[in-house]
């Protein structure tokens, strides 16, 4: 397989991994970065926004393919008709739907008559001023006057020139639009409206008997304000009534057609492939879609529903990949994209260790700081307990250490040093009975030390079985039999003594 | 000070604590001297000593005095060792 077929067996591959990978981040609502364009939408954005969008906001629906929608409108606009969005058509559809622009006063021909194209420009600046819906309809509610006050501040009919002009030549394009326009603005906004006995369609407005004389007196006089001319400076050009039913197609000069059909339809490989494709259900979902300015509502779901569907030309997807400069341009953007793809992956994966990293410290330090607190304690508890101790013990043994006391004036005396060694003194006088009372403190001694050992050791118990019975209370029953018999012992030798 | 020092000087001290002696002296005229020695080793190793400068009529209640410091001492260490295993095994 050649490098070439390698990649374009692979570029579609990457594509539908992207689409895996955001669908995936919207599942499951976390962060979506910018929809990264797919490597084809530079070469297909300008047709898409400037010929299949305006078209289907002209009211050619996208669902003909860009192909028969530019027939269409080539046909109304009595262009050449190639289904080839050249320069001609484009620069005459860019007229018709830029609000911003003057409608094009080409379009009217010579008996005042409009082409059924500025028709729907004209529709289309109303529907634009809530002043009609999709189908044409004036709408039954009158719309918001500070809305529509502030779209005719953006409107741009022709100007006083090509009014001029068009006077000149005994025709009125610019005064006939404008009147037209303002008349419908008119009926939907002012009391005027009353006198029109009613709705007045779109097509009825322009194909129907002209109003009455007051009426159209009235709507003169709004348009005059409208354009700060008098209404005595529009009396010269005032329109001759057109034809009913009639449309003269403006002869224009035939465009050649800059290139054949089906080059046209290669380079639409994706959204309008699909001619016959029905992108949405119901009419009123695709006029909502078709006139809805934000081109992103209109392009996404179609492409989606396409690529859901699997309705994408393979063929003339694979004739797009295997032009040279397209091909370039779409895998320099692909590049692009994936680098874009590794970098976020690079910054997830990395923002996930550092978490991680950052979660595991903050564990270790709780853990190493409750350790030590936990070692400090126990062992702070410890010692302080051995030095208790240890002080009751030398306190026991300061007591029982020392001179074994034996009746005043005996010969014998008898000591205890505090590691228990003892010490006799017998004189050379001295009785036996002298000795037998020594031998009988040493015995005591002896007890109160084994007694006051016993006790310390009773003591401690009782401290410990007290601090058990606080974390354990069922504890305390077998604990206190437990200790009940060395109770009886110690009380016992110390009535012995 | 040196650590054999040291190490002598726990030695000294433990052999002092573990070990009991008992020594009874005669107040004789001529000076005090050693009527009476028993040494205990922790193993109940015992080593007696009795000297001839005894008098005779005295040695038996000597004797007795003797031997009850002896038995108090025994006791005694009985009663410390008990309370420091009850409290380092309870």
């Amino acid at each position: 397989m050649s490098l070439g077929a390698t990649e374009a067996a692979v570029t579609p591959a990457i594509l539908r991994l992207s689409e895996g990978i955001l669908r995936s981040q919207q599942a499951l609502e976390l962060h979506v970065p910018p929809e990264p364009d797919p490597p084809y939408a530079e070469h297909t954005r300008p047709v898409e926004q400037e010929v299949g969008g305006r078209l289907a906001e002209l009211g050619y629906p996208g669902s003909l393919g860009l192909a028969e929608q530019t027939r269409r409108f080539q046909d109304e606009a009595g262009l050449p008709v190639d289904g080839v969005p050249g320069p001609e058509t484009l620069a005459l559809l860019d007229a018709l739907t830029n609000f911003d622009e003057a409608l094009p006063a080409e379009l009217v021909g010579p008996t005042g008559a409009r082409s059924p194209a500025l028709d729907r420009g004209l529709l289309h600046r109303l529907h634009r001023l809530a002043l009609v819906d999709a189908r044409g309809q004036l709408v039954a509610t009158p719309p918001d006057p500070a809305l529509v006050e502030g779209h005719l501040a953006r409107l741009a009919p022709p100007g006083p020139q090509a009014f001029a002009a068009a006077g000149a030549r005994g025709v009125h394009p610019g005064a006939e639009l404008l009147f037209d326009v303002h008349s419908l603005a008119e009926r939907a906004t002012l009391p005027v409206a009353q006198e029109a006995g009613g709705p007045l369609s779109f097509a009825t407005a322009y194909g129907g008997p002209a109003p009455d004389p007051a009426h159209r007196e009235a709507l003169r006089r709004v348009q005059a304000e409208l354009m700060g001319l008098d209404p005595e400076d529009l009396e010269g050009v005032r329109p001759p009534a057109p034809a009913t039913g009639t449309r003269v197609r403006p002869p224009l000069p035939p465009v050649p057609p800059a290139a054949s059909e089906e080059d046209g339809a290669d380079f639409l490989p994706l959204a309008f492939a699909d001619p016959d494709r029905a992108l949405f259900d119901t009419p009123a979902a695709r006029d909502e879609a078709l006139h809805e300015s934000d081109e992103d509502r209109l392009v996404a779901p179609a492409f989606q529903h396409l690529v859901d569907e699997g309705h994408i030309r393979r063929k003339q997807w694979t004739r797009f990949m295997k032009d040279p400069e397209k091909f370039a341009k779409g895998k320099e953007s692909a590049r692009g994209w994936l680098g874009r793809l590794w970098r976020r992956v690079q910054g997830a994966v990395k923002r996930a260790i550092s978490k991680t990293v950052e979660f595991v410290r903050s564990v270790g330090r709780r853990a190493k700081v409750a350790l030590s607190s936990f070692f400090r304690v126990a062992l702070q508890r410890i010692r302080a307990f051995f030095r208790a101790v240890g002080k009751a013990a030398r306190a026991v043994v300061d007591f029982v250490a020392g001179r074994i006391r034996v009746s005043p004036g005996s010969t014998v005396s008898g000591r205890v040093l505090p590691d228990l060694d003892s010490r006799l003194l017998v004189g050379q006088d001295s009785s036996p009975a002298e000795l037998e009372e020594l031998a009988r403190a040493f015995t005591r001694r002896g007890r109160v030390i084994t007694v006051a050992a016993a006790l310390i050791g009773l003591v401690v118990d009782v401290f410990q079985l007290a601090a058990t019975a606080a974390a354990v209370p069922f504890s305390l029953v077998p604990r206190i039999l437990e200790l009940w018999p060395r109770v009886r012992a110690l009380a016992r030798q110390l009535a012995a003594l | 000070m040196k650590l054999r020092d040291a190490l002598d000087k726990l030695e000294a001290a433990v052999d002092d604590l573990v070990n009991i002696e008992v020594v009874t002296t005669l107040d004789l005229p001529e000076g005090r001297t050693v009527a009476l020695a028993t040494r205990v080793s922790p193993d109940l190793d015992a080593v007696g000593f009795m000297s001839d400068a005894v008098p005779g009529a005295l040695a038996p209640s000597l004797l007795e005095a003797h031997q009850a410091a002896v038995d108090a001492a025994l006791a005694s260490r009985r009663a410390y060792v008990q309370l420091f295993t009850d409290l380092v095994f309870p």
